[in-house]
């Protein structure tokens, strides 16, 4: 790509086709591989410099490109061509594509986690329809598809809001921080909107102060639908437009990380995730917890767009919520989440499962699962 | 007469394996493999890697590969992700009218925008240049002299 008609070029043969799924042979192996932003793919390298970051960062520009994302979303959920030759048995549904869609799954394989429109391939009406899917209610056993953790032993649990793989959790958090190349801290203001048109910020922000934070991540293959993370009240919501594209420019990745070698400048985007609850397109909810044995006074639930998600869809706005009720959806491209939780005083947040093993980076964890419990300090 | 074949071998691809397959696909009389390397003592190589492991312990004492920042830059061939985008290049070749939502995308962005764009293009190709001036600064060439049929050095 070098020049902007090759971008264009590019594009068109994008947003008028789905998500696709690769196969190739590895030293013998066929192995496969999901496609599920495919503009991301394009945009990596070249995100990760200074001119992106001005351009990713103009308001005019992600107008531009939400119109874009939309048209796209809109051919995406099309039940005449938005699944295209893609939901099929060589593709998505080969081995290879189902050995990537049940990596979470546990024991059961996607047909019996996962409902689907019709028995036959495509088997859904739509790629929207597909990346939505919902769970079947339960498992073959018998028991819930996704159990929600209510309590136990007089414990009560913080649930995960989105089937999602683990990436930090951090105390203490300031409601106004700064945000350095290597050391994104958590600015509670700036999350809950900033300065937006229509900010939850100036009314909610004060109410975060020195709370506790958890962030995860999705993955293409992962269930799309938010839960609520506890019994409570949403007293507010919204959708911020934000960011598609843009990242923190650095020197490239980590010693430490997994798929890259030291100084590869790809994947930036994944690097500035933190970053990314305060600037990408994304949903809030702050929540008023109502179980009194939680000692939680307030919850915020940030669903966070990373690249190419056009909708971020809020499907319960205001009102009663019960722990594990359907809230809203991500509708295709890559996405992260966020969990604010400011406890009572005298408490402090413990980022743990409901068998008190801490939750670390990495691990892949079930929606509706314990993720934290709230202990009297020093307890 | 055969055909004569040039293998450039990148810091994963490394000999005997990939080479032989080669030489047994093209089933060439005469082969030159040319080596990019930055090392001679073959304990560099990754143990636990079995292609480089075989390779070490065929090539000595002339081939270490270790891993360097070229390997990162450099399309691979297994790389799907690239293979996509090569996808994508080969069905727009040729392309004169654009998708209407890629048409209005075009029309909605200034030419302040484009030119920033153009600007990260550039600052991409920047990246290249220095990494792979970097490289040929890093690395000497050596070359190895295949005959047929047996495919041994």
């Amino acid at each position: 790509m070098k020049t902007w008609d090759d971008f264009l070029s590019l594009l068109d043969g994008i947003v008028e086709s789905p998500p696709p799924f690769y196969k190739a042979e590895l030293d013998g192996v066929t192995i496969g591989e999901p496609i599920g932003v495919p503009l991301y793919l394009i945009l990596d390298l070249v995100s990760n410099t200074s001119a992106a970051y001005t351009l990713f960062t103009d308001q005019t520009f992600n107008a531009a490109l939400k119109t874009l994302l939309l048209s796209w979303g809109t051919y995406l959920a099309g039940t005449t061509n938005g699944s295209n030759g893609t939901l099929t048995d060589d593709k998505w549904f080969s081995e290879q594509g189902l050995a990537v869609l049940e990596s979470g799954l546990g024991k059961w394989s996607f047909w019996q986690t996962y409902e689907t429109d019709s028995s036959k391939a495509p088997y859904y009406d739509s790629w929207d329809s597909f990346f939505t899917r919902d769970f079947k209610p339960t498992n073959p056993d018998g028991g819930d598809m996704r159990p929600i953790q209510r309590a136990s032993g007089g414990r009560v649990f913080v649930n995960n809001a989105c089937e999602s793989t683990v990436l930090r959790s951090a105390t203490n958090v300031q409601i106004h921080d700064t945000f350095w190349l290597k050391e994104q801290n958590y600015s509670i203001y700036d999350i809950l909107g900033g300065a937006a048109q229509g900010s939850l910020a100036p009314q909610y922000a004060d109410y975060f102060q020195g709370g506790s934070v958890y962030q995860a991540f999705l993955s293409p293959a992962d269930y799309h639908r938010w839960h609520s993370p506890v019994d409570g009240k949403i007293v507010a919501s919204t959708v911020y437009p934000g960011t598609y594209y843009a990242v923190l420019p650095d020197n490239g990745a980590p010693p430490y990380d997994p798929d890259l070698i030291p100084g590869d400048p790809h994947g930036a985007l994944i690097r500035s995730q933190p970053w990314l609850s305060v600037a990408a397109a994304r949903a809030v909810y702050i929540i008023q917890p109502t179980d009194a044995n939680l000692h939680l006074k307030w919850v915020a639930f940030i669903a966070i767009g990373m690249a190419e998600v056009s909708t971020c869809e809020i499907t319960k706005k205001s009102g009663t919520v019960a722990i594990g009720d359907e809230i809203g959806m991500f509708h295709f491209g890559g996405s992260s989440h966020t969990l604010l939780l400011k406890p009572e005083d005298g408490y402090e947040v413990v980022f743990q499962d409901v068998y008190e093993t801490p939750i670390r980076p990495g691990q892949h964890r079930w929606i509706n699962s314990g993720i934290a419990q709230v202990k009297k300090i020093g307890t | 007469m055969g055909k004569l074949f040039v293998y450039i071998a990148d810091n994963d691809d490394v000999f005997p394996s990939h080479v032989q397959t080669v030489l047994g696909y093209k089933d060439p009389a005469l082969a030159v493999c040319i080596f990019p390397a930055n090392d001679t003592s073959p304990q560099n190589l990754t143990s636990s890697d079995p292609h480089h492991t075989n390779s070490a312990a065929m090539a000595q004492p002339y081939l270490a590969i270790k891993r360097s920042t070229y390997h990162s830059w450099v399309p691979q061939s297994n790389n799907i992700h690239n293979e996509f985008i090569r996808h994508l290049i080969r069905a727009s070749k040729g392309s004169v009218r654009h998708k209407n939502a890629v048409t209005t995308f075009d029309k909605a962005v200034t030419q302040a925008q484009k030119d920033l764009f153009m600007s990260a293009l550039t600052q991409v190709a920047q990246y290249y240049a220095k990494v792979c001036q970097n490289w040929r600064h890093d690395h000497k060439l050596i070359f190895f002299f295949f005959s047929g049929p047996t495919h041994q050095p």
